[in-house]
């Protein structure tokens, strides 16, 4: 934090934002689209998929957000959400018989 | 985003933690309240207080319960019936009425006495504890959705910080053994980690089932891949109980109860009964549908029934034996509401909802604290210090002052007054704002110092007032076993020590502030900015 107190440069606080938002938005969609997976994938009942993934969505969103945090790279970070995004996104339609 | 992960986690814990906080109190203490929402439902209702513990039957008191509906409100299209329970003492007996075209139906509820069961006189309208519960995720005042998902944003900014916090917390063993007041900050730092991790299985239990209670409005996206009409879908699977059932033209003349009951009891013997819910009492659509007692079991939907209203026939059960999932999802959510448990268990949610408080309330005041000890004596405090020391009193010494004002107004606003819930309400906020801009005009230890006199002041004279506006007061609660009400006056009288034991921790040290302020002149310059 000292460090943040001595150079809070705009270029400082842009990547504080971006951090915050691949976090929190990032974050989601990841979330969202990986349980939508994950509920397709439970072996069980309709009902039962459902409840399984949106109880594991919690942790799934605050790991990645974690993460975010943790590494080092935006660029690394931005460019990995991206594409597992579309990859489970992909993979959902794909599964679905979408494509 | 620092040289090392552990740097990272350290910023990471400090803004997550601070940017929300304040909501996050609100939502700590208004949450921690309503684990007693039923308690303060009857402590708000001094018309219930004199009703005995019930002696009536089950089976009685659901018959007596449906003939005073059939006599009351038979052109209802929805009769609701909920049995009493320790926390609750009175019959519920709810009626719900068509409005015609594009309004909303209207619900009108009375309660009988289940021993006389006539209905109780002297009633009056109070939110009770549903305020505190509803507060704590609808918020008040604004648009419910997006109340829900700030709630889940501070929630889950909260579950973040707990992580962070446990991974920066190096020494978390040997902290919990530690505290050491009279250093400042440390003191400060020291309260923050007792509170964290002594209860901190309880913080990461009621973080994550706090989310996952709004988790179909965070994530509906499981439900929408697997269903083609998404959550409805969902929701038919999940709840048949809450299938709408139309009504008939054909009349009926009452329903065939004792048909339905008979062979409940018959089947079921050792089932109890939560509520009983009527569709269409009066027509041939009519539905009995039984709700079962979840008891202290951790589960949250009850076991479901519902019969045929015209012939007395079994048309589905829900629930008697829930798969694993469901086990799952509906205990996170029991142990979360909490209505499994028992006082003892009860009392033991309250206490650590109270050290959650105490941790955010720490946590906010450290970094305020940490802040304005690096100030140089030249330097003047910056607008974000200024805001978050405001905010700091404005909620921690607010909130409980709010509340104190809200018992206030059940007990001494006139009985027959319009709106008179509502008003009960505005005082609550009323309070909160009087107090956030009395800390705008004094925003340094003095605000601490005399909100936390008011505190005491107020929650001393609550059992007093209370004894003075009904029938019953401490002595009499304790003579007749009133517990519940008992432990009321009890725990004001508690609040008020303990803030009377912080205004007096606070009070040496504004002296000693003052001591210390006179003998530099520029010091005491700073000390008013």
């Amino acid at each position: 934090m000292s460090q943040a107190d001595n150079a809070l440069t705009l270029r400082y606080r842009l990547s504080v934002l971006s951090r915050f938002c691949a976090a929190i938005f990032g974050g989601y969609f990841f979330t969202a689209y990986s349980v939508a997976l994950l509920s397709l994938l439970i072996p069980t009942t309709k009902v039962d998929a459902v409840l399984y993934s949106v109880c594991a969505s919690i942790l799934i969103y605050s790991c990645i957000f974690i993460a975010v945090f943790g590494v080092r790279s935006q660029r690394w970070i931005w460019s990995s959400l991206v594409l597992s995004i579309l990859g489970l996104d992909l993979l959902t339609r794909y599964i679905q018989g979408g494509i | 985003m620092k040289e090392s992960f552990f740097r990272s986690m350290t910023w990471l814990h400090t803004w997550v933690g601070l940017l929300l906080c304040w909501l996050l109190f609100l939502i700590f203490f208004a949450g921690t309240i309503s684990f007693f929402r039923h308690e303060i439902s009857l402590w708000n209702q001094p018309a219930v207080h004199s009703i005995d513990h019930n002696k009536q039957q089950q089976q009685t008191l659901i018959e007596s319960g449906l003939k005073y509906l059939d006599r009351a409100a038979p052109e209802a299209n929805r009769w609701w019936i909920g049995l009493p329970s320790n926390r609750q003492p009175e019959l519920q007996v709810s009626h719900r009425h068509t409005q015609g075209e594009g309004k909303r139906d209207k619900w009108i509820d009375e309660r009988l006495d289940p021993n006389t069961l006539s209905p109780v006189e002297g009633l009056i309208e109070t939110k009770g504890g549903n305020f505190f519960y509803r507060l704590h995720f609808d918020l008040h005042y604004m648009d419910r959705k997006l109340a829900r998902w700030l709630v889940c944003f501070a929630s889950l900014f909260m579950l973040i910080a707990l992580i962070s916090g446990i991974v920066i917390h190096k020494r978390i063993f040997k902290d919990l053994f530690q505290f050491r007041p009279q250093k400042g900050v440390r003191a400060w730092l020291d309260a923050h980690n007792l509170s964290s991790v002594l209860a901190l299985p309880f913080h990461l239990m009621i973080t994550y089932t706090g989310l996952i209670t709004l988790i179909f409005m965070l994530f509906p996206n499981p439900a929408e891949t697997l269903y083609e009409d998404g959550l409805k879908g969902f929701r038919a699977d999940f709840y048949p109980e809450r299938q709408r059932i139309d009504a008939s033209d054909i009349k009926v003349n009452y329903p065939a109860f004792t048909a339905a009951f008979t062979h409940f009891y018959q089947n079921w013997p050792e089932q109890k009964i939560k509520r009983v819910i009527v569709d269409h009492p009066s027509n041939a659509a009519v539905n009995i549908k039984i709700y079962g007692d979840n008891g202290t079991l951790i589960r949250d939907e009850y076991p479901y029934w519902q019969y045929s209203g015209t012939t007395g026939e079994l048309l589905k059960t829900a629930r008697l034996d829930p798969s694993n999932a469901e086990v799952l999802y509906g205990g996170m959510i029991a142990v979360h509401s909490g209505r499994l448990a028992h006082p003892g268990l009860r009392w033991l949610y309250f206490i650590c909802g109270i050290a959650g408080c105490i941790m955010i309330a720490s946590g906010c005041i450290m970094w305020a604290k940490r802040i304005r000890e690096r100030l140089k004596p030249t330097q003047t405090a910056s607008f974000g210090l200024k805001l978050v020391e405001t905010l700091n009193v404005a909620t921690i010494m607010g909130l409980p002052l709010a509340t104190a004002g809200f018992f206030y107004a059940n007990r001494l606003l006139p009985a027959d007054m319009v709106a008179r819930a509502d008003n009960e309400v505005l005082t609550f906020f009323l309070v909160w704002l009087a107090t956030a801009l009395f800390t705008c005009v004094f925003r340094d230890k003095r605000a601490w110092h005399w909100l936390a006199y008011s505190n005491a002041v107020v929650w001393l004279l609550l059992p007093v007032c209370n004894a003075l506006t009904t029938d019953g007061n401490l002595v009499t609660y304790i003579l007749d076993g009133k517990w519940i009400l008992a432990s009321f006056d009890l725990a004001f009288i508690a609040t008020a020590l303990v803030f009377y034991l912080q205004a007096k921790k606070l009070a040496a040290k504004v002296t000693v502030n003052k001591r210390v302020v006179n003998k530099s002149p520029r010091a005491t310059a700073e000390q008013r900015a």
